[in-house]
């Protein structure tokens, strides 16, 4: 019973991992100027890997979830930094925008 | 000293993680690796005011509304992007978000926060003004948005890293 479950969450947790990083490549392709795509690149490095890494559930595998969730935690600290990063780089080779 | 030993605690639980074993020699290993780090860490760290267990205590209480919150706020957040990854986006630029955290770790949290948020880039930060300049889809007034992340920042964050 808990490996269908498992089965489920995992495919579920895939599912909408694929799905929001497909959303982002549209938002990417889409969205005008660089700070925008950076929005739309860090639902994919954030929530997007975040769902894929997590779905590892269904393997039922100790070493394999470990794995994803160290995946997950330096994920979480890293993606912020490379998003600011390149905003950051950004700014200072004047893309458009003034503070509000 | 509760402070030390949750330190000692999560790197060890990260070793741990990282070899995907709980063997004793493993775990052993882990502890006397974290509290090499641990030291080290404090030896290099600047003298600062002793916090009392009861502050700790308290601090560590706050944990579940940062963690909670923040997930609250990535997935609202994430909506928000998809919206205008599908259509476009209503209004996008940067804002100046003044006062906030004043220590460096409290900073360091709050562009963590805001840079897991898909609807918020952190730009730049300006530490002497403790402001923090962030990219936001919507930004045709700017005082909302401000106003939604200092509340942010306080209901969720201010407990645990002031």
């Amino acid at each position: 019973m808990i490996s269908v479950v498992l089965d489920v969450v995992g495919g579920l947790l895939l599912v909408v991992g694929l799905g929001l990083m497909t959303i982002a490549l549209v938002g990417v392709l889409r969205m005008p100027g660089t700070y925008s795509k950076l929005h739309a690149q860090s639902l994919a490095t954030g929530p997007g890997v975040c769902c894929v890494l997590a779905s590892s559930v269904a393997t039922e595998n100790a070493a394999t979830i470990s794995y994803a969730a160290v995946g997950i935690v330096f994920t979480v600290l890293t993606a912020p930094v490379a998003s600011h990063a390149i905003a950051r780089a950004a700014r200072r080779r004047g893309a458009p925008a003034e503070p509000r | 000293m509760i402070g030390i030993l949750l330190r000692v605690l999560a790197l060890t639980g990260l070793y741990l993680l990282i070899v995907s074993s709980t063997k004793p020699g493993d775990i052993a290993t882990g502890v006397v690796l974290a509290a090499l780090v641990v030291a080290v860490g404090r030896r290099r760290r600047e003298a600062s005011a002793p916090t009392s267990a009861r502050a700790t205590l308290r601090r560590l209480a706050g944990v579940p509304a940062l963690i909670g919150g923040t997930l609250v706020d990535v997935v609202t957040g994430s909506a928000q992007v998809i919206r205008c990854c599908l259509r476009r986006p209503p209004d996008p630029g940067l804002v100046w978000l003044p006062t906030g955290p004043t220590s460096p770790a409290s900073f360091a949290a709050w562009g963590i926060r805001l840079g897991i948020t898909p609807n918020t880039v952190v730009v730049d930060v300006d530490e002497e003004r403790g402001a923090v300049l962030v990219h936001v889809l919507d930004a045709h007034d700017p005082e909302t948005v401000r106003d939604e992340q200092m509340a942010s920042y306080r209901r969720r964050q201010q407990r645990v890293f002031p």
